[in-house]
């Protein structure tokens, strides 16, 4: 027995050269993409954690210290400030810093520091109310070139006792000043419903990620179960052709593994660089735990085995009637997948803190599960109709041939399934943020600061005073609050810079110094929405190749896995006088038009989830470029494949030495 | 494959007939009473057969009286509704399906109709493949397979691929695998079907003299007379019923 898996891959020619390197490059594949994503979900979460103090929580005991904040800006960055006044005589060290700050003294990030150092003071530093006394820890940061102050001021500063306005999600954009006694340890809702929709992508890209291992495990499935047969005919054990089986897969998918481990160690340093809400990464926070690794590259070589092993039960049970064949493959809609399905959702909504995201994710995981759990069984109902209507040979060939074995089938246009089912939620995603996008630029000449109505009429005359005085030319107006803010409470500080590209930040400067700085809440509004569009490129353009490639590579290997499956069909056909030409538009027709139909299927099923962000006119050149794309995808998955089939078909059905 | 065949031209089922070789002992491997039904078709009703130590029978009948079916029950590929089947004194058909691939393994061999070799391995090693299962390591495995080569006919054909091979010897190789565990009864499912008749004699000739001389009994569907009279005895099914063919 030892040995044997080996020889009998060695010895399977081109079929088998095949049937080594895509368990190995499929295990590597997923192994790498995993890895990203948990360390994308580790990310955030340690995100979420690390900036959990700066939203504070009331002082439930006696208060000691007064915290508040807000979002400055300097161009398009935000620079996060958190102030901070002690009420006791021996306040509480900041987390990490070992101190706290006396009033008048301000720390900076790393980043901060040298942008200040870089730019002229009356860009930049003059805003601050003292001097840098100290350089904030990285254990504070929310990533590595985060723009972070924090400011020490007295208990009765304005700043520390005035109310200030809200902002309706975005807590850190404006924080009115809070009496606390412990540091918060609750993350921002803001934070968490980033790894919430991190969550979303990962099963988003899950999606092809399953269809590519399903390919790797089942490719060869048919001749595999052919061999089992006559192993069990020649008196194998269930055990023998299990481990079989296993050994084979654990070798060549443990090696995958091994190669998306080794090359996710080195993509990790280019991975940290990828901007993801406004910030790049600390390496650590990419890297998953090594145990966590070592579950996961064990649960990938352990879902391969059971994979291949599930398909060969058959086999094992009944190898005779696998062996002539008298067996149907029955199909069914897979209702197991229902409690998967389930218990996915169940987990989200237990974990999530935002009802949009949790709606969204509901959405995908029940559509494009769903899809992959009834796709073999539309196949299945797609040929029997195709056969019963069929009035040319090739119509009724292709409709019996896709009734007699929709599994292998799906397995060949269901990775273009899920690419059009991911590309439908981009295309209506990014249409969705796409026009939020211009809400932004059309407001990013202009500085909305939010003031009290009452203080309003002061607030604009000063500043017209004080920015002519500083020679930036502006206009000063005031206008309504945001919407959900209070008109009779709070009004907007409207001041448009003649030249933003030069005094944006000036003009910035000269508020702050007069003490004018109202928070900018419609930045902080639109910058987020801003970089979601941006992240979700980002992620979206990481995702949809790999489910392209996996829809285009799907496509052609299995067709060909299909051809190689049904071999003595072809053989019979063609010793019984059927042209080639019938072969071949046969063939053609099985992975049209069930990639017509499918496609159609998840399309549509991607759009509606794509919907869930935001609805959207869906005849815009985003969701129309996508769409244009996925259809030359799928014209040229389709044309590759009927190319690779040809000399396949050709061989296969007129060489007698094939047969086995 | 051939879908009709003659059907046996001679002699009229007669229970009871008087066997051409006295035996003696008990027979190794007893079928009673065999009924299976696939679905809604009884394909056995009740067939019956005893095999004898190092003995050759042929079985004879019409294409679809159950033939085939008959041979899957008393090798264990397939368990009867209805009926008993014993090795050695051991009932096969109530054992675990682990163990009749044991006894498949060890105790029986089997010669299909098409030649199931593994495309692959080599002749060789589709020959050793029995032994390796059985737990025989690959090298001495591969060496007593080939050992069997030159009685067949296969010299030199050893590293050969199933798919380079012409359909006799294929077959020859599916003949040497049926017998490569020295097996005690060799089941053969009209070996020669596939095969013109010169080929198939040559064939059947190599399967029955090598399966005599190394004292396994054979069990072996054919539609030739000419073999069936080779054999020690000759069983007759029609309509899922067994009977001793009295020879002309
Ligand atoms: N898997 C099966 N399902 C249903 N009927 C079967 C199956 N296998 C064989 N049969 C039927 O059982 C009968 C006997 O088959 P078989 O034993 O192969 O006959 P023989 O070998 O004598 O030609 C035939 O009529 C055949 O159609
Ligand atoms: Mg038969």
């Amino acid at each position: 027995m030892r040995g044997l898996w080996l020889r009998l891959l060695r010895g399977g020619g081109t079929a088998a050269r095949l049937e080594i390197a895509l368990p190995v490059a499929a295990g590597a594949v997923i192994t790498l993409v995993l890895l990203l994503l948990l360390g994308l979900q580790q990310g955030l979460d340690h995100r979420a954690d690390r900036t959990a103090w700066r939203t504070p929580e009331p002082a439930a005991g006696e208060a000691t210290v007064l915290q508040a904040g807000h979002l400055d800006y300097i161009g398009e960055r935000p620079i996060t400030v958190i102030e901070l006044a002690a009420l006791t005589a021996g306040p509480p060290d900041v987390p990490h810093m070992g101190d706290f700050p006396d009033p008048g003294e301000v720390w900076v990030s790393p980043a901060l520091a040298s942008l200040t150092d870089e730019l002229p003071a009356d860009h930049l530093a003059q805003r601050f109310p003292g001097e840098i006394a100290a350089e904030i820890d990285a254990a504070l940061l929310e990533s590595p070139d985060e723009l972070f102050a924090v400011v020490g001021r007295a208990p009765d500063d304005p700043a520390m006792t005035a109310e200030r306005p809200s902002h309706q999600w975005n807590d850190a954009a404006s924080l009115s000043p809070v009496a606390i006694d412990h540091w918060s340890t609750t993350p921002d809702l803001y934070q968490t419903t980033y790894r919430d929709i991190a969550l979303l992508v990962a099963v988003l890209t899950a999606l092809p990620l399953v269809g590519l291992g399903g390919l790797a495990a089942r490719l060869t499935a048919a001749r595999r179960q052919r061999r089992t047969a006559t192993l069990r005919l020649l008196g194998a054990s269930t055990a023998q052709v299990a481990r079989l089986a296993a050994v084979e897969l654990a070798v060549l998918a443990g090696a995958g593994v091994l190669l998306g481990a080794a090359l996710h160690q080195v993509l990790l340093p280019l991975a940290t660089q990828a901007t993801i809400k406004g910030g790049t990464w600390f390496q650590a926070d990419l890297r998953p735990d090594p145990w966590l690794t070592l579950a996961v590259a064990a649960a990938i070589v352990a879902v391969l085995i059971v994979g291949a092993i599930s398909g060969l039960l058959p086999a094992v049970r009944d190898p005779l009637g696998t062996y002539r064949r008298s067996r149907l493959g029955r199909t069914r809609p897979r209702w197991w997948s229902l409690v998967f399905i389930a218990a996915a959702v169940t987990l989200f909504w237990l974990r999530s803190s935002n009802p949009f995201v949790t709606i969204a994710f509901t959405v995908v995981v029940v559509l494009g599960w769903g899809l992959l759990a009834v796709g073999p069984w539309l196949i299945f109902n797609l040929g029997r109709l195709l056969a019963r209507t069929a009035r040319s040979p090739q119509g009724f060939l292709a409709g019996r041939r896709l009734s007699d074995d929709p599994h292998s089938a799906w397995r060949a246009v269901g990775g273009l399934a899920l690419a059009g089912f991911i590309s439908g939620f981009v295309a209506a995603g990014l249409a969705a943020g796409i026009g939020n996008a211009d809400a932004y630029e059309a407001g990013t000449e202009r500085i909305d600061a939010v003031v009290t109505a009452a203080g309003i009429d002061t607030a604009a005359s000063e500043a017209a005073t004080a920015l002519d005085a500083a020679g930036v030319p502006a206009t000063v107006a005031a206008t309504a609050p945001p919407t959900w803010l209070d008109a009779a409470d709070w009004a907007t500080l409207a001041v448009t810079v003649d030249d933003p590209g030069a005094d944006m930040d000036r003009a910035r400067t000269v508020l702050a110094a007069s003490g004018l700085a109202g928070p900018e809440l419609r930045l902080s509004d639109d910058l987020p929405t801003m970089w979601l569009l941006q992240d979700g490129i980002v992620i979206g353009f990481l995702i949809m190749p790999i489910a392209a490639l996996v829809g285009l590579a799907a496509m052609v290997i299995g067709a060909i896995a299909r051809v190689l499956a049904q071999r003595d069909t072809l053989l019979g056909l063609h010793l019984a006088g059927t042209p080639q030409r019938v072969l071949l538009a046969a063939q053609r027709r099985e992975m049209l038009l069930p990639t017509a139909l499918l496609g159609g299927i998840a399309v549509a099923a991607g759009l509606a989830g794509g919907t869930t962000l935001g609805s959207v006119d869906l005849l815009n050149p985003a969701t129309l470029g996508v769409l244009t794309g996925l259809l030359a995808l799928a014209a040229a998955a389709v044309l590759a494949a009927d190319r690779a089939v040809r000399p396949v078909l050709a061989r296969v059905s007129t060489d007698l030495a094939e047969r086995e | 494959m051939r879908e009709s065949s003659p059907p046996p031209s001679s002699g009229r089922p007669q229970r009871g007939a008087p066997d051409r070789k006295a035996r003696s002992g008990s027979p190794v491997l007893t079928a009673a009473g065999l009924v299976k039904r696939y679905g809604d078709t009884t394909v056995l009703h009740d067939a019956a057969l005893d095999v004898h130590g190092g003995e050759t029978v042929a079985v004879m009948g019409p294409s679809g009286s159950g033939k085939s079916t008959l041979l899957y029950c008393l090798s264990g590929v397939m368990t009867p509704d209805a009926g008993t089947v014993t090795y050695r004194g051991e009932r096969v058909d109530t054992r675990s399906d682990g163990r009749r691939a044991e006894l498949r393994r060890t105790e029986f061999g089997f010669v299909f109709q098409f030649p199931g070799l593994l495309p692959e391995l080599s002749a060789a090693e589709n020959v050793a493949l029995p032994l390796m299962l059985a737990g025989t390591d690959r090298r001495t495995a591969i060496t007593r397979a080939s050992t069997l080569f030159p009685a067949l006919g296969l010299d030199g054909l050893e590293r050969r691929r199933p798919g380079a091979l012409s359909g006799g010897q294929a077959q020859r190789v599916g003949i040497a695998r049926a017998l490569a565990t020295e097996p005690a009864v060799v089941f053969a499912d009209e070996p020669t079907g596939a095969l013109d008749t010169e080929t198939g004699d040559e064939v059947m000739s190599l399967l029955l003299a090598s399966a005599v001389e190394r004292g396994a009994a054979l069990v072996v569907v054919t539609h030739d007379e000419r073999i069936a009279r080779r054999c020690d005895r000759t069983v007759a099914v029609a309509d899922g019923r067994t009977s001793a063919l009295e020879r002309s």
